[in-house]
């Protein structure tokens, strides 16, 4: 079949809104969609930490997406959705507007993210891409975070882990 | 030839999810994966002939068609009437399960559903 041939395998991404914007994130990290549900928040954290939550036992950190973005707050609705994704072996929470849908890009249609300006850092974008009339902004989840803050959310784990034990 | 699965639901989040689910069947080649947001516009393609599945999972609560009456419109056409169809509910009373078994769904699967749950009943009721 012509999609795996060797070089034109398109890559599928789970994209998603903050705002009026579209962002991709590769679906092979992605553990699953959940619901909006209760966050605990946990004290000493970076500020765009909302917490954690208990799902099915598992403690996992939850990111405040917007906040990491510089985006302003906005009240959730039956859109919010958490997407947890695998960050260095650390499952973490992604709270997202909405979901929109998993597409399919051909890598000939993703091109390097254009600068921003200097107001927002924009390493975590590794690519744009199109999608029909849209442009969707891919993420590089690993680079949302400084390395001692993936360290410390792996503690945060163990930390709750511990405490529910 | 991949078998051709549909699946119809109103929440976005819940369609993606199914289809990270069935990634690794989608991915192989085992089965084409098809979504609707809108219950009549599948209908209205099912009934025009420029649709047809091997599968079809169906939420119930959608804003323009309960999925049980999408299923008994779809079961009631002879191109589908033995096609299967699995619905897809956060709360499965008697009375659904009665109007389900009368029109002849195949299957209930309680939202939220665990990948392995979908994969297993995908591969047992297409075959594959």
């Amino acid at each position: 079949m012509s999609e795996n041939i060797v070089g034109v395998k398109r890559e599928r991404y789970l994209t998603f809104y903050l705002g009026h914007e579209q962002y991709g994130i590769a679906i092979d990290k992605i553990k699953e969609i959940i619901a909006m549900m209760k966050v605990t928040s946990v004290p000493k954290t970076p500020s765009f930490m909302r917490g954690v939550i208990n799902l099915r036992g598992s403690i996992i950190p939850v990111v405040d997406t917007r906040s990491r973005f510089g985006m302003e707050a906005r009240d959730e609705d039956m859109h919010t959705a958490i997407i947890i994704v695998e960050v260095e072996k650390v499952n973490i929470g992604f709270i997202v507007d909405r979901v929109e849908e998993v597409s399919s890009i051909d890598p000939a249609n993703l091109s390097v993210p254009p600068k921003f300006g200097n107001q927002i850092d924009t390493d975590f974008i590794c690519n744009v891409a199109q999608i029909e009339e849209n442009v969707v902004m891919i993420l590089d989840v690993i680079k949302l975070f400084e390395a001692d803050e993936l360290v410390s959310l792996e503690q945060i784990q163990q930390i709750q882990k511990r405490e529910g034990e | 030839m991949a078998k051709k699965v549909i699946i119809v639901d109103d929440s976005r989040a819940v369609v993606a999810t199914a289809e990270l689910a069935l990634d690794e069947m989608i991915s192989s080649g085992v089965i084409e994966f098809k979504s609707y947001l809108n219950p009549m516009e599948l209908l209205g393609a099912l009934q025009n002939g420029t649709e047809d599945f091997d599968l079809l999972i169906s939420d119930v609560n959608m804003p323009q068609l309960n999925g049980l009456e999408l299923a008994r419109s779809i079961k009631s056409d002879e191109r589908y009437k033995n096609k299967p169809i699995i619905i897809l509910t956060t709360e499965s009373s008697n009375e659904m399960k009665m109007t389900g078994k009368e029109i002849g769904v195949t299957g209930w699967m309680v939202k939220p559903f665990s990948d392995e749950k979908l994969v297993k009943s995908l591969k047992m009721i297409l075959g594959v």
